[in-house]
């Protein structure tokens, strides 16, 4: 099967790939994006936001609201079953893709 | 919280077009997020101007986030487009295997009506339970039809009595809908200019009965037309499609039954009928924001950045 890439795919996966590792909230996801690709990942203005909820509505992660130690309140999410097959889909077609790609580069 | 943010959050929350919950929810995880990021500022040695300048470049235009998160919210699941198109389809059906004159049926689908609006009033209303609104406020609506066709002298008396149970309709259907998202109204009135349009045509006096048998298959056809539109409602995202499926759909299905109608009545009154019908139930909800804010009614722009 032909494999592209699609921008809101690339978001989502990025976001259940973090979340797979422990739930988080928006500021922190936007944190460990930067953090973990060393600066080369940066949500684009007011895309986070839309995606979470996007994924939530799809039920691939789920938001709960949890109380920090300084009494201010923040809204987890968390990864789901579903968003786990999600995950697991995505990267194979991912590594279908990569390698691919890999094969032409490597003969250039 | 600064007043540029404030003000940025009040336009993304008046934008939003969902209802209030799911609003204050919204706005909550922003503004959590936000003061994270402007503590970080601080922490940082940042000037407050220059982290707020970020916070909101971050976000980007209100309005453009705002139609984002509604395009996020919007799409209804299949379960949820099914339960939006059953009501229209079950009338479709009962004119396409002629059972509308069957007692049984009829109560069937009362109270299938019946047990939805209960239902999904329950479940804090639903955007499927709008088209079962609909069809819940056409016994109103075949009682002022009915008004024609009075003895003369008692239409005065029964205008008055009508308008009145009009206008407590009007603001309770206001009170739930138009806050909530003034489409929906325009999905719960889809099917009322095809509906007075059909009643027109059959007209309740002489043989009538014989009519509807004539007309039946036409009316089936509106009716899954209508079913089609309220489908198409729910799964597109975009809200200015949503809009305009709406619109097509009521003038399609309006031009069907003036057609029928045969000079009884007219295509541009049925649309007429919906504007002013339209205007009733939106205007408390435009008054409401008038007194409250009125140069964001009149100047409405995106002052996100």
């Amino acid at each position: 099967m032909a494999s592209e890439i699609n921008p809101v795919k690339t978001i989502d996966s990025l976001i259940l790939s973090l979340l797979a590792r422990k739930p988080m909230y928006g500021y922190q996801l936007i944190k460990e994006t930067e953090e973990k690709s060393g600066g080369v990942f940066k949500f684009r203005e007011g895309t986070l936001y839309p995606a979470l909820h996007r994924l939530e509505r799809a039920k691939f992660i789920q938001g709960k609201w949890q109380v920090l130690p300084k009494g201010q309140q923040r809204k987890y999410y968390y990864i789901t079953e579903k968003g786990l097959r999600a995950l697991g889909q995505r990267k194979s077609e991912w590594l279908k893709f990569s390698s691919a790609l890999n094969a032409f580069l490597e003969t250039a | 919280m600064n007043t540029t943010l404030e003000q940025y959050l009040k336009t993304v929350k008046e934008s939003l077009n969902m209802d209030t919950s799911t609003e204050d929810e919204v706005i909550k995880e922003l503004e959590g997020d936000i003061t994270d990021r402007l503590e970080e500022f601080k922490e940082k040695g940042t000037s407050e101007d220059e982290a707020i300048s970020s916070c909101l470049n971050f976000l980007g235009p209100a309005k453009a986030l705002a139609r984002q998160l509604y395009e996020a919210h919007s799409q209804g699941s299949w379960q949820e487009t099914l339960l939006a198109s059953i009501p229209h389809f079950a009338f479709g059906l009962l004119f396409a295997l002629n059972w509308w004159h069957m007692t049984t049926w009829l109560l069937v689908l009362l109270i299938m009506i019946a047990g939805a609006i209960v239902y999904s009033w329950w479940q804090a209303r639903p955007t499927w339970f709008f088209t079962w609104l609909s069809y819940c406020l056409l016994p109103l609506l075949a009682a002022g039809l009915l008004l024609l066709y009075l003895p003369t002298g008692w239409s005065w008396v029964a205008l008055v009595l009508y308008a009145s149970l009009l206008c407590w309709v009007a603001y309770l259907v206001n009170a739930h809908t138009a806050r909530k998202d003034w489409l929906f109204i325009i999905l719960m009135l889809l099917p009322l200019p095809s509906t007075v349009g059909w009643f027109l045509a059959i007209e309740p006096v002489g043989d009538w009965t014989a009519h509807i048998e004539e007309l039946a298959p036409w009316i089936a056809m509106n009716f899954m037309a209508l079913g089609l539109t309220a489908a198409a409602f729910m799964r597109l995202r975009k809200r200015g499609l949503k809009t305009s499926v709406l619109i097509i759909s009521i003038v399609a299905t309006g031009m069907t039954s003036t057609y029928y109608a045969q000079g009884k009545v007219t295509l541009p009154s049925l649309l007429m009928m919906v504007v002013i019908v339209l205007n009733i139930l939106l205007g408390p909800l435009i008054l409401e924001r008038v007194i409250k804010n009125p140069s964001e009614v009149f100047h409405a722009k995106d002052n996100s950045r």
